[in-house]
């Protein structure tokens, strides 16, 4: 198993709160990782960490080696790590397939000047990322919906476009943030099976999710946290049978 | 709305050919010419604002300052050092691209209206030096004396001529940006507009982007103000004060910020408003301008483009009403 996330020690303080306070966990290769815990227990504050959106107070993360607290969005984005949102974040006014276009941002490589001047290249380039977009949006199941400004999709819908954006970005890790969010029980079912389809790809995969059933149903291993605070670790079974995390969600 | 077509791009071209021979052969309106050259240079500015402020979502009160560069880096160098006038249009948009670029650095980088503050600012500052440096720009007795333009040894002495070189350029203008927006970086720019966390985790280089476009949007409105010289061959500051940053913004808004053809046509209705139709207004011009405005952001918030669509989905109701 090859590691390709770690996290080590890592604080997060909003004003006095502290919203992750010394956690640590790793991620393998081709895994998925599910990070669980009661409302407020700063889940989506540590993937916005490790997708550069917030910065750590303390502590380190490495991906493949390299440190990267610290470093853009955009280039995290780039060196393989993409996401979705908790609260959807799709590019409303544009059409569905533009929006997964927009997701192959990182390998194109035309710029003002030549996309103005609509050269050759661009144009082939262009049609490429277009090929690749539908057939993201064929594998998601959206492709039917392609043309549709992105706001008109019902919620659940617009989240699996967030899915296809990520993946257009080619990433090697992705982080979704409460993607069955608000879907019925078909759909959570779809949901899963798409899951396991892209870790068929080698995609890691970072969840955070609140359905019990789901998360137990495909996550390799689960990380729980309880007021910025890593509680426990372990594969769904030992989660299930562990008094820490009973007591954390049943009330202690 | 995003998507623009071939035919309405050769639509718009035929028209800008054709549009100075109806002006032309009409007695009565031949002094519209004169309007359309007017209304050329401002869509010079307002198609580089448009793709600013409609598509990327930043808003600069302060593009007066670079259309009043262009102008006056034009002016005094061809009149008192005697330069090329096309190596001062250069100079003119290489000087505004490098200040929008200093402007842009730091205050693109944050969230919120720093541009606009920042650009705001900046207008207060160029307009005080265009009216204090007086033994270059001649202050508010403004510089005169700039001479025609000419091309490959022909000189561009009618207002026949000089329509064509300004429309042309806005044909290339307009045909580079319809290219831009409908490519990498369109797409880029719009989702900045919608969300910029969501641009950025996506690979998207925020605060890059928005410099490159307002640096842009600074030269084209650089090369409008150069055009601006040599047609009217007068200076004055007040061409250039906030007032006109904030009329382009009027000419954004009224045609519409989120299409590109929104840019041209409140240029032009501006342009004939400004010039003949509102000339009666006196000094309650500007109440006019703040009353369309109110009227349009009001009743039309898609401005005057969106207008046939709303009619044509009005007359669709209607029929479907008498239908039933
Ligand atoms: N940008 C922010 N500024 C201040 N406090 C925040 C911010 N983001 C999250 N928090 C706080 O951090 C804690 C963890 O939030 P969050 O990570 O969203 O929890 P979860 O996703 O597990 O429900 C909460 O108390 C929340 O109010
Ligand atoms: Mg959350």
């Amino acid at each position: 198993m090859e590691l390709i996330l770690s996290v080590d020690s890592l604080d997060v303080i909003f004003g006095g709160l502290a919203a992750l306070k010394d956690v640590g966990f790793t991620i393998q290769k081709g895994v998925i990782k599910s990070l669980i815990g009661p409302n407020g227990a700063g889940k989506s504050t540590m993937l916005n960490v490790i997708t550069g959106v917030i910065q750590s107070t303390k502590g380190d993360i490495h991906f493949y080696g390299k440190r990267i607290n610290g470093l853009a969005a955009h280039k995290i984005s780039r060196l393989g790590i993409s996401r979705t949102f908790q609260h959807v974040e799709t590019f409303a006014k544009m059409s569905v397939l533009e929006n997964v276009m927009v997701g192959c941002h990182s390998h194109m490589s035309a710029n003002l000047l030549t996309s103005g001047l609509s050269l050759f290249n661009v144009r082939r380039e262009e049609d490429r990322v277009k090929n690749e977009a539908l057939a993201l949006l064929d594998f998601v199941g959206l492709l039917d919906k392609k043309y549709q400004e992105a706001s008109s999709l019902p919620i659940g819908e617009q989240r699996i476009l967030e899915i296809a954006r990520a993946l257009a970005t080619r990433p090697k890790l992705l982080c979704l943030d409460e993607p069955a969010a608000g879907l019925n029980e078909s759909d959570t079912n779809q949901f899963s099976i798409l899951v396991r389809e892209i870790k068929k790809k080698g995609i890691s995969i970072l969840l955070i999710e609140h359905d019990m059933k789901l998360v137990m149903k495909i996550s390799d291993e689960l990380t729980v946290l309880n007021y910025g605070q890593k509680i426990a670790e372990g594969t769904p079974i030992e989660i299930q049978n562990d008094p820490v995390v009973h007591e954390a969600y049943l009330g202690g | 709305m995003f998507h623009i077509t071939i035919k309405s791009r050769i639509v718009f071209i035929a028209i800008v050919l054709i549009c100075p021979w109806i002006f032309y052969l009409i007695p009565a309106v031949s002094h519209y010419l004169d309007i359309l050259i007017f209304a050329g240079i401002y869509c010079l500015i307002t198609i580089g604002l448009s793709l600013l402020m409609g598509y990327a979502g930043q808003i600069s009160l302060g593009h007066a300052a670079f259309f009043g560069i262009g102008a006056y880096i034009s002016g005094i160098l061809t009149t008192k050092y005697g330069l090329n006038p096309w190596v001062c249009i250069l100079i003119a948009l290489f000087v505004s691209g490098f200040i929008a670029y200093c402007i842009g650095v730091p205050t693109l980088k944050l969230h919120g209206h720093y541009l606009a503050m920042g650009t705001l600012a900046f207008g207060i500052i160029t307009f005080i030096i265009f009216n204090e440096e007086i033994t270059y720009t001649g202050g508010p007795d403004g510089m005169g004396n700039i001479k025609e333009l000419q091309l490959l040894g022909f000189p561009i002495d009618t207002n026949m001529k000089y329509y064509y070189l300004v429309w042309l350029t806005v044909v290339l203008a307009l045909l580079f940006s319809v290219n831009l927006i409908q490519s990498r970086v369109g797409r880029a720019l719009r989702a900045i507009h919608t969300s910029e966390v969501a641009a950025s985790s996506m690979g998207v280089n925020v605060a890059g982007y928005k410099i490159q476009i307002f640096v842009f949007s600074a030269i084209l409105a650089s090369i409008s103000g150069s055009f601006y010289a040599h047609y009217i061959k007068f200076l004055n500051p007040t061409s250039f004060d906030l007032f006109f940053s904030i009329k382009l913004l009027i000419m954004i808004v009224m045609g519409g910020m989120r299409s590109i053809w929104g840019a041209i046509i409140g240029a032009v209705i501006i342009a004939f408003l400004s010039f003949e139709w509102l000339g009666a207004f006196h000094e309650f011009e500007t109440l006019a301008y703040g009353a369309i405005l109110l009227l349009v952001t009001i009743f039309l918030p898609d401005g005057l483009v969106s207008l046939p669509g709303k009619f044509s989905e009005q007359i669709n109701k209607y029929l479907s009403k008498i239908k039933a």
